[in-house]
């Protein structure tokens, strides 16, 4: 359930907080899955995420008011698990979801208005390096299936175009 | 007129485990799952073969989106009635759907129970009709 925004104005919010408390930080998946937030939004250095060669890591590209990429990734067991065709839509489809809702949160609270890209799976961070790109945070979530727990992140990487006064 | 047990049911989206969840909420012996699509393409090919009366079509797909085919479902297949999923949920998303005929929007994730009554809403525009 998304955490309610109550008589906070806009213009008094940084963008990691916009991003914080319209992020779910539970979602029942099916009662296939949860995704679970374990951290707060924080800022991160992408020197210091050795995310390369890495085939764990799905795109979804934010067009709109929001202009950038939410990237979601799985930390430990990863091969294995990957290379299951039904874990790896399982994981796809739970952060399709959660990117879905935040996008819907951000319109039905703040009037911004985005869309989101069909899924696409990427093994680099180093394009997104560019400094192009004002803000980058990173939160923690576990993916808790029937059977297991893991450890996923999710980075966003983007500008806001602009935010509208309340 | 003839009497329906049996509803025909097409489900769309690119996403298996989407799919495999939708199918596993309908079981149902009214409902016929004639066919699963992953894409807009495929949906029209199975349309072309058997008719349905309710597709469930995820908006966001790739190369034609849920909206698109769901037009051509309204402009070609008028038979079927049509179910928008999607994870997004914004006001104009919705507008969109319905402006191309969708007679439901259910956003993602939805229960089992909301499916249903989705369903058993348009079969009973059917049955009256």
């Amino acid at each position: 359930m998304a955490i309610e925004i109550n008589h906070i104005k806009k213009e008094s919010l940084n963008f990691m907080e916009i991003i914080n408390l319209n992020l779910d930080a539970s979602l029942n998946i099916y009662n296939q899955a949860v995704l679970k937030r374990t951290s707060s939004i924080q800022l991160f250095d992408m020197s210091k995420l050795s995310l390369h060669n890495d085939n764990s890591m799905i795109l979804f590209k934010i067009h709109g008011e929001i202009e950038g990429f939410l990237i979601a990734h799985i930390s430990g067991k990863k091969t294995i698990e990957f290379n299951s065709e039904h874990f790896k839509s399982l994981f796809i489809e739970s952060f399709n979801i959660l990117t879905g809702k935040f996008l819907t949160n951000i319109d039905n609270n703040l009037g911004l208005m985005c869309t989101l890209s069909v899924p696409r799976e990427i093994d680099s961070l180093i394009p997104f390096s560019q400094s192009k790109y004002k803000h980058k945070f990173i939160t923690k979530l576990d993916l808790i299936t029937l059977s297991n727990t893991y450890q996923c992140k999710l980075l966003f990487i983007g500008n806001e175009k602009k935010l509208k006064e309340v | 007129m003839e009497a329906i047990d049996n509803y025909r049911i097409l489900i769309v989206d690119d996403s298996d485990f989407s799919r495999q969840n939708i199918s596993s909420m309908l079981t149902d012996s009214r409902y016929n799952i004639i066919g699963e699509a992953s894409s807009a393409k495929e949906a029209v090919s199975i349309l072309q073969d058997r008719k349905a009366h309710i597709a469930i079509i995820d908006v966001v797909m790739p190369e034609i989106s849920g909206i698109e085919l769901a037009e051509k479902i309204n402009n070609t297949f008028q038979d079927t009635q049509v179910i928008m999923i999607s994870s997004l949920a914004q006001e104009n998303i919705v507008i969109d759907a319905i402006s191309v005929g969708a007679s439901d929007f259910l956003q993602k994730p939805f229960t089992k129970e909301t499916l249903i009554n989705s369903i058993e809403k348009i079969i009973s525009t059917i049955s009256e009709g």
